[in-house]
């Protein structure tokens, strides 16, 4: 049995203060969810009410449209994935296989530059190109949006993760024969799968999260992705706490898994990525 | 080597990258430049098209008003200290989960869970902690004998609350940096400083620290640039006050466009904030080429 | 099946060279190493000719065929990796396969789903299947086929970056250090086998290596490079037995040549500490300062008799023979202020076991013959070199 050091309790207070200031906030959402309107009047209790896990699902019949919110998140986000992935896997490729081509630099910095562009600069431009395009009001235009700010850090991701494969390899494909083309379908990126899982990830809650334009380019409600949706709780006392935080749940739950998951790869990727160029 | 040779091997580069090239041409260059045009103009939000030059009217104007003036302070003083704090909290969550004990994996995964959730969820669920009346926050001051705050609408408060949601929604990036950096501190450096019989803090301090530096001066540069664009949980917990006090240089560039009509002024005032994320830039590959230079030397 | 012309052959990379031009003939069906230090840029010359990397000037022939712009598929080279660079991806019958799915590879196949359909049918195409069967069996990889690299041993995977270069039955194969990761017992096993499949398949083998007896017991040819410069070419006699240089001298056999320093003066050869040997090359002009070169095996050593005062300061038994390390003169010195001629160790390789001690003294004797002379301060070869026939020192 290891003796109880000081560096050990403290350690172990710290952690244990960390925990609940990072977990409070969600355990909230799940303990408000479980509650009716007359217990948070007379003093919400610290502990949940398990025994009403089921009422969770109740969300769904509640009058919210929910299903169709997160139908419309996962369109924008699925979209956003598929656009951001097609570009960034070849451009984080291309990156990091050619050191030496004209404009590399540029495209590096124009990818990097993306991470201090505020959206709200962007969107009144934006805005004025989506009406020229017929894009207002509609998902797509939400899809290409997000993927301006999705695919670049998509790329720094998937170029990290290529820098980690022995250029032999690729060597080896040049030597048996196989096409440029195929030697980065075949050889690399099957090499580099996980790491083009977390990017899929990251791009994915990118749309599935994304606010600011959702809110500005679309009218009906109807097409209000679950951002929008919850958003319009706020500040709003109708609808019962219980059901604004089911539906929040429903909504995070997806997204805390996934990043768990793959909160490792998109790590590596963003701080090694984003400054080496 | 003959020129049709050189030439065919100079292609591939454009072929991997041009995608992405024109795309981020198309959606992020050209309407960064016509922001650039727009900020030098008087367009309107009703008459987008309509707008006419006015030089460098919108600047002039914004650099001698208080309240533009103020919202760069506001735009500092919520950077600083969410960065401040958001690298204080990382750093010693990663050093208190750095090594192993049991319900780590659990603790880990809680500390990253406010990273991984949605920024409305976030949001939605601090708006209720912070209610005046019935949120948990006020209760359990009110328990401890203390009065009621009015977290999000008292000017002494939001700034401080829109802070600590930040800090609270991002530290679990620095942790995570921090905590890839340490465990790839080679053991054998921790190791020979514990024969050399170096106590604790020492080792930290000149054997961990210097390891996990770079690192974390990349991971303070994101944060920075991060937390000066920052807008959803700014916008939705206060909307940029009470009074004014959470006005940031990006909210304040979507109160201007959208609900005072100027995108002139509004794109002058999102320029300026860029200006200032390249600065902060400009200012780390500096700092960071010359620590690169005195490692080397 | 090609004859491999150099011809002023460099590269750089930017304006640093790392090939100085370098021009040479290699008849057909030669085991050509190419031997150096690391960092002399070997590796890079076997990447030019695999054509994985650009020549900067120069000319590269196949048979007198200029290849310069070639891809590597076009000028049929196969090329085993120092990391054998396996596809950790694919089964090892996969890594095999590979060049032969790529040698009928059409562009619809860059198509996703109908290149995958079309690889998985070529794989069953018994012409491929057969002939995966046939070197699997050659290599004895039979039982591994259906593995992945991951899980094989170092010598396994060796095998299999065998298998994948044999199976296109190339003119010409080309290896990067392809042993340098097995361990010691490993490597004399693989190295028995390549020469053993050189024979075989009877084509042209270039074998990039930095260690000397690596290119001793299995080339036919060796190029000796530092620094990008080639320092000598010729059989592994010749630059054993007559090295180009000091440089030479000391990179190839185990131990390294003996070089003295010493003045050639009147009919003697005087040594550092003054001890002189009687004998004087023709074309050595007097009171030069040159470099004598005695390989280990020509140097006896005696306890008492006559010869060369010297001190034993190491001795390694190898069982069959012994090393004997040595100092001139009979003091002990141990001085790190004497001449670094006096403190450098010599050398003797003697048959058997041997009775001395360190810090025993002992007598040397010099045999002269086939000993190699060399410019003090160039370090280049003298030629002729001294015709001195059964001349011991006394």
């Amino acid at each position: 049995m290891k003796r109880w050091t000081g560096a050990g309790v403290g350690r172990w207070l710290a952690v244990v203060v960390l925990v609940v200031f990072a977990g409070f906030p969600i355990y909230w959402m799940l303990n408000t969810a479980l509650t009716t309107g007359d217990e948070r009047f007379v003093g919400q209790s610290l502990w949940p009410k398990l025994s009403r896990l089921g009422n969770l699902f109740e969300v769904f019949d509640s009058g919210v449209p929910l299903l169709r919110w997160l139908g419309n998140s996962a369109v924008i986000a699925v979209g956003t994935t598929f656009f951001s992935l097609a570009l960034a896997v070849l451009a984080g490729y291309g990156l990091s296989r050619y050191r030496h081509f004209a404009g590399r630099g540029l495209v590096a910095f124009a990818l990097f530059a993306t991470q201090m562009l505020p959206e709200a600069l962007l969107i009144v431009p934006l805005y004025a190109l989506f009406v020229s395009l017929g894009l207002m009001n509609g998902l797509l235009g939400l899809v290409l949006a997000n993927t301006a700010f999705a695919m670049p850090v998509a790329v720094w991701i998937i170029k990290s993760a290529v820098d980690g494969i022995p250029y032999e390899v690729e060597e080896a494909a040049r030597v048996d024969g196989a096409p440029r083309f195929a030697i980065f379908a075949q050889v690399t990126l099957p090499l580099v799968t996980p790491s083009i899982a977390a990017a899929a990830v990251i791009t994915f809650f990118d749309g599935w999260n994304e606010f600011l334009f959702a809110s500005t380019f679309i009218r009906s409600t109807e097409k209000w992705p679950a951002s929008k949706g919850l958003s319009s709780f706020i500040g709003e006392y109708i609808t019962p706490l219980s059901t604004v935080f089911s539906a929040s749940l429903v909504f995070t739950v997806p997204a805390i898994i996934f990043f768990l998951l793959v909160q490792r790869r998109i790590i590596s990727g963003l701080t090694a990525g984003s400054v080496k160029g | 080597m003959s020129t049709m040779v050189k030439v065919r091997r100079r292609i591939p580069p454009y072929l991997f990258v041009g995608a992405a090239a024109v795309y981020l041409a198309i959606f992020t260059a050209t309407p960064l430049l016509r922001g650039v045009w727009l900020s030098f103009t008087d367009t309107k939000l009703l008459n987008p098209d309509g707008g006419t030059f006015v030089g460098a009217d919108n600047y002039r104007n914004l650099l001698t008003e208080d309240r533009f003036l103020s919202s760069v302070v506001t735009t500092l003083l919520y950077t600083t200290l969410t960065v401040v704090g958001a690298l204080v909290l990382g750093t010693a969550a990663a050093f208190a989960i750095n090594e192993r004990f049991r319900g780590r994996a659990v603790a880990r995964a809680v500390l990253t869970m406010p990273w991984a959730a949605p920024s409305i969820a976030v949001v939605l669920v601090y708006t209720w902690i912070f209610n005046v009346e019935d949120g948990v926050a006020n209760r359990s001051l009110a328990a401890l004998g203390i009065g009621q705050q009015g977290w999000l609408l008292d000017p002494d408060r939001g700034l401080l609350a829109v802070t600590l949601v930040s800090v609270w929604k991002v530290f679990p990036f620095i942790m995570l940096v921090v905590l890839a950096a340490l465990q790839s501190v080679p053991s054998e450096l921790r190791e020979s400083g514990r024969i050399d019989g170096a106590a604790r803090l020492t080792i930290v301090r000149e054997i961990v620290l210097p390891h996990i530096a770079p690192t974390l001066r990349v991971a303070a540069l994101l944060m920075t640039i991060w937390s000066i664009r920052r807008f959803e949980i700014i916008f939705l917990l206060t909307g940029g006050g009470p009074v004014d006090s959470t006005n940031t240089l990006v909210i304040n560039v979507y109160r201007e466009a959208f609900q005072n009509s100027e995108l002139g002024r509004a794109a002058a005032i999102g320029m300026l904030g860029l200006c200032l994320s390249l600065v902060v830039t400009v200012v780390y590959f500096v700092v960071d080429g010359r620590s690169a230079r005195k490692e080397a030397s | 099946m090609p004859a491999l012309t150099f011809s002023g052959l460099s590269k750089s990379y930017g304006d640093t060279r790392v090939i100085e031009e370098f021009t040479a003939e290699i008849p057909d069906r030669e085991f050509l190493v190419l031997l150096g230090p690391s960092g002399c840029g070997k590796s890079t010359m076997l990447r030019m000719i695999a054509g994985l990397v650009d020549i900067t000037s120069g000319d590269l022939l196949f048979d007198g065929k200029r290849v310069n712009d070639l891809e590597p598929k076009e000028r049929n080279v196969a090329f085993v990796f120092q990391s054998y660079a396996l596809y950790p991806h694919k089964t090892v019958r996969a890594n095999i396969a590979f060049p032969l799915l790529m040698s009928r590879f059409r562009w619809w196949q860059h198509i996703p789903v109908l290149g995958w359909f079309a690889r998985r049918r070529a794989m069953r195409d018994p012409a491929i299947s057969n002939r995966i069967a046939e070197i699997a069996e050659t290599m004895e990889l039979t039982p591994y086929l259906d593995r992945r690299p991951r899980t094989l041993s170092g010598g396994q995977r060796q095998r299999v970056a065998l298998a994948r270069a044999l199976v296109r039955e190339p003119a010409v194969y080309l290896l990067d250090e392809p042993l340098s990761n097995l361990d010691a017992k490993l490597r004399a096993q693989m190295r028995t086998e390549i020469t053993a499949l050189y024979r075989r398949v009877g084509v042209s083998f270039v074998y990039v290596t930095h260690d000397q007896v690596e290119a001793m017991t299995m080339g036919t040819r060796v190029i000796l490079l530092q620094d990008g410069v080639v320092q000598q070419h010729g059989t592994p006699e010749e630059i054993y037995d007559r090295p180009a240089n000091t440089f030479v001298a000391r990179f190839i056999g185990s131990p390294a040549m003996n070089l003295f320093p010493v003045t050639v003066t009147g009919q003697r050869i005087v040594l550092a500490d003054g001890q002189g040997l009687p004998a004087v090359p023709a074309s050595v002009p007097d009171d030069t300062r040159v470099s004598l070169g005695v390989r280990a095996e020509r140097i006896a050593v005696s306890r008492d008799g006559p010869g060369l005062a010297a001190r034993v300061v190491v001795v390694e038994r190898l069982g069959g023979e012994s090393v004997v390390g040595l100092r001139l003169g009979a003091g002990i010195q141990d001085d790190a202020n004497a001449p670094a001629e006096l403190r450098d160790l010599f050398y003797a390789k003697v048959p058997g076991r041997v009775d001395l001690e360190v810090d025993d003294a002992c007598r040397v004797q010099v045999n002269l013959t086939g000993c190699s002379w060399f410019d003090a301060t160039t370090g280049r070869r003298l030629e002729p070199a001294a015709r001195i026939e059964e001349v011991s020192a006394a």
